[in-house]
C-alpha cells in the first residue's frame, strides 16, 4: 500500500514538473515603466520561484525585492528509501540548492529528481527549509523519523512571536509512525497549519491514547477550511470515532476517507455531511456495509456524491441475493453522473470453479450487470488477483455476453459496457482517481 | 487613441440624484465618480474620515479631491474599472479579489487590461490604494514577465546590469 502512496507522490510531482516545463513562452516583450517597489514586490510575489530567481538576477534593486519575498514551496517530500537513506523530492530542486542550500555543508547526492541524504543531514535541510520558507503548499511526511521532522517544524516556528510569519502548510500528508509520541508532534504541527490547512492525510497511523486522540482531533478541529480529510490508521482504531464527528461536523468537508475506525455509524457519517458539501466519500469501516449506506439517515449525503469508495470483503458474496439488492439501492441512490468505486477482495481463490480466471470473470460479471441494471459507472479493483487471471476475466466477459463491448483503453485500466452501465477493470498497478486537490 | 473625457463615465456630466464624489486630474479635469465606485479607492475612504464626511449630502458638498498624480487619462480607465466592480464590498472588509469572480466578470476584466499599457493605470492604482486593480495589474505583469529570461525581464524595464562579473558568476 505503501508503494501506491509514493507512486502518487511522485506523479504528482511529475505533473507539476511538466506544468512547470510547459508553460508557454510569452512573446511579447513590451516595454513597462519602472514600478514604485511595493508594486513591483507584488508582482515578483505572483511569479514562481524559478521565474523570481530571473528577476532576481536583472538587477540589484530586483534582488533585494526578490529576496524579502516570501517563499512558497508547492511541494516538498520526504521519504525514507529501502536502504534507509532520505529522499527530498521538491519541485524547485535548483532553487533549494542554489539558494537556500547554497551555504549548507551537509553532504547530499543529487539525484535527477531528488536529493538523496542520510537522516540526520534531512533533519538539518528542514531546518534550513523551516527558518526561511513561509508556506509549503503540500508538505509530505514518508520517513521512519516522521515525529522528528514535524517536530524540527513546529519547534522553528513556536519560536516566532509574530504569528503571521508563522510557516504556512495547506496540505499535509503523514505516513507512518513509529514513537508512540510522534501524533503529539503531529497535532502540533496540524495546529501551527490550522489557519491555511485545506487538506490532511494521515496514513499508515497509529494513536497511542484516549487523551492523544482527544487532543488530536481537537487540532483538526481548530483548521476552518479543512475540505479534504483521509485518515487510514494501520490498526483498528477504538478511540478517535467520537472525536472525529466533534472535529469534522462543522467543517467544509467536501472529501472524507476513513478506515478502521470502530463504531463508526451512519448517524455519525451523516453528521459529518450535515453540511451538503460532501462529494468524495470512502468508508471502510466493519460497521458500514453497503446496506448500511442506503439508510435514511444518509440519503441526502449519499445522493450528493460525486464519487463513493465502498470495499466488499469476505462477508460480502456475489452469490448472495440481499448484498446484491443492496449494492443496486445504493447505485440507485447515488446521482447518475457519480461514480462507485469498489475494492472487491475475492473470498477465496481455493474454490473448485475460482481456480481460474473464472472467479474474476464472475466478480466483472457481477459488477458490470449491476452497472448496466442501475445504469450507473461502477470502478473495479479487484484486490489480490493478478493481472493475468483479472485479463483473462475481462477476456472471458467480452467472449461470453454479447452485449457487452469494450470500451476505450485508458492508462488506468480497460472500460466494458453494457447498455447504459460502464464498468472500469483497475489495472493491478493503479488505483482510483487522484484526489489531490489542485496546487499553486 | 486617447478617450473622450467629455463621454466618459467619470465625466462631470451625470445624473443629479446620483451621489457623486468630485476628483481633479494632474491635468486640471474636473471627473466624478458613484459613491460606491469611489469607496473602492482607501485613498477616498481615508480622506472622507480625515475629513470627518460620513453622509451623502456632505459628499455632495465636498469639494472635488485633488490627484496630483493621476493623469486624467488614468483616471478615466480607474473610473471604469471601479464602476463595474462597484457592487463588490469595500476594500478593507473583505479580500473578495483574491477569490474567484465569476467568469463574466474576469472576462471584462482582461479585455480591461488586455488593450492597456499598464504604466499610468498601475500609478493610480497604487497611489488611490484600489486594491482589486492593483491586484489584477500585478497578476497581468506577472503574466507578461513568466518565462523571461534575464536579459528579457532587463528589456522590458529597460535595466541596466549593475552585477559586477563576479556577482553574476555567484548568482548562476
Amino acid at each position: 500500500m505503501k508503494a501506491k502512496w509514493l507512486l502518487k507522490a511522485k506523479l504528482k510531482l511529475q505533473k507539476l514538473r511538466i506544468r512547470l516545463q510547459t508553460r508557454p513562452q510569452n512573446a511579447s516583450t513590451s516595454k513597462l515603466p519602472l514600478l514604485p517597489s511595493d508594486v513591483l514586490a507584488e508582482i515578483f510575489r505572483r511569479l514562481p520561484l524559478r521565474d523570481r530567481a530571473r528577476a532576481r538576477q536583472a538587477s540589484h534593486g530586483f534582488r533585494r525585492l526578490v529576496d524579502e519575498l516570501p517563499i512558497r514551496l508547492p511541494f516538498l517530500m520526504f521519504h525514507t528509501d529501502t536502504h534507509g537513506n532520505v529522499e527530498l523530492l521538491c519541485d524547485q530542486l535548483d532553487f533549494l540548492t542554489g539558494r537556500l542550500l547554497a551555504r549548507f555543508s551537509g553532504r547530499y547526492e543529487h539525484l535527477e529528481d531528488a536529493l538523496l541524504m542520510d537522516t540526520a543531514t534531512a533533519e538539518e535541510v528542514l531546518r534550513i527549509i523551516a527558518a526561511h520558507v513561509s508556506t509549503i503548499a503540500h508538505l509530505w511526511l514518508d520517513c521512519k523519523q516522521n515525529g522528528e521532522m514535524a517536530k524540527i517544524l513546529v519547534e522553528a516556528n513556536v519560536g516566532r512571536e509574530n504569528v503571521a510569519h508563522r510557516i504556512s502548510i495547506e496540505q499535509l500528508t503523514v505516513i507512518g509512525n513509529t514513537g508512540s509520541d510522534d501524533f503529539d508532534w503531529y497535532r502540533k504541527l496540524v495546529l501551527l497549519s490550522r489557519k491555511d490547512a485545506k487538506a490532511l492525510r494521515f496514513r499508515h497511523v497509529r494513536i497511542a491514547s484516549d487523551e492523544q486522540a482527544h487532543a488530536f482531533w481537537q487540532a483538526v478541529g481548530q483548521c476552518h477550511k479543512l475540505e479534504l480529510l483521509q485518515y487510514e490508521p494501520c490498526r483498528t482504531d477504538h478511540l478517535s470515532r467520537e472525536y472525529i464527528v466533534e472535529a469534522l461536523e462543522t467543517k467544509p468537508i467536501k472529501n472524507l476517507t476513513i478506515t478502521n475506525i470502530d463504531n463508526l455509524s451512519p448517524s455519525d457519517l451523516s453528521m459529518i455531511g450535515a453540511k451538503g458539501r460532501l462529494r468524495e466519500l470512502s468508508v471502510v469501516a466493519d460497521s458500514i456495509k453497503p446496506e448500511v449506506l442506503t439508510q435514511k439517515c444518509l440519503h441526502k449525503t449519499v445522493a450528493s456524491l460525486n464519487t463513493l469508495l465502498i470495499q466488499v470483503e469476505a462477508d460480502f458474496s456475489i452469490d448472495n441475493t440481499s448484498d446484491r439488492e443492496a449494492i443496486f439501492a445504493l447505485l440507485r441512490l447515488l446521482p447518475i453522473t457519480a461514480t462507485l468505486e469498489v475494492v472487491h477482495v475475492p473470498v477465496s481463490t481455493s474454490h473448485a470453479h475460482t481456480s481460474t480466471g473464472n472467479l474474476a470473470a464472475r466478480i466483472i460479471g457481477f459488477w458490470l450487470a449491476l452497472a448496466m441494471e442501475a445504469e450507473r459507472t461502477i470502478k473495479l479493483k479487484i484486490d489480490g488477483l493478478g493481472q493475468e487471471l483479472t485479463d483473462a476475466g475481462a477476456g472471458r466477459v467480452l467472449r461470453k455476453c454479447h452485449e457487452v463491448t469494450r470500451g476505450p483503453y485508458t492508462p488506468d485500466g480497460l472500460w466494458l459496457q453494457s447498455g447504459l452501465g460502464s464498468l472500469l477493470v483497475l489495472d493491478r498497478h493503479t488505483w482510483f482517481g487522484d484526489e489531490d486537490f489542485e496546487l499553486c | 487613441m486617447a478617450p473622450n473625457f467629455e463621454e466618459a463615465p467619470g465625466s462631470s456630466k451625470r445624473l443629479k440624484e446620483e451621489i457623486l464624489y468630485r476628483f481633479h486630474s494632474k491635468e486640471g479635469h474636473e471627473f466624478t465618480m458613484e459613491k460606491a465606485a469611489a469607496e473602492l479607492s482607501g485613498v477616498v475612504k481615508q480622506i472622507s474620515q480625515d475629513l470627518g464626511i460620513d453622509d451623502d449630502e456632505s459628499i455632495r458638498n465636498m469639494k472635488p479631491i485633488p490627484l496630483i498624480n493621476v493623469s486624467s487619462e488614468a483616471f478615466h480607465y480607474v473610473v471604469k474599472w471601479c464602476e463595474q466592480h462597484k457592487t463588490m464590498p469595500p476594500w478593507e472588509q473583505d479580500k473578495w479579489w483574491l477569490n474567484e469572480r465569476d467568469e463574466e466578470m474576469k472576462k471584462w476584466e482582461n479585455e480591461f487590461l488586455g488593450g492597456l499599457t499598464s504604466e499610468q493605470l498601475f500609478d493610480a492604482a497604487n497611489y488611490m490604494d484600489i486594491k482589486c486593480l492593483l491586484d489584477k495589474c500585478a497578476e497581468t505583469v506577472a503574466g507578461m514577465i513568466k518565462g523571461k529570461s534575464v536579459e528579457e525581464i532587463r528589456e522590458i524595464w529597460e535595466l541596466e546590469n549593475d552585477f559586477t562579473p563576479e556577482e553574476e558568476e555567484a548568482m548562476k
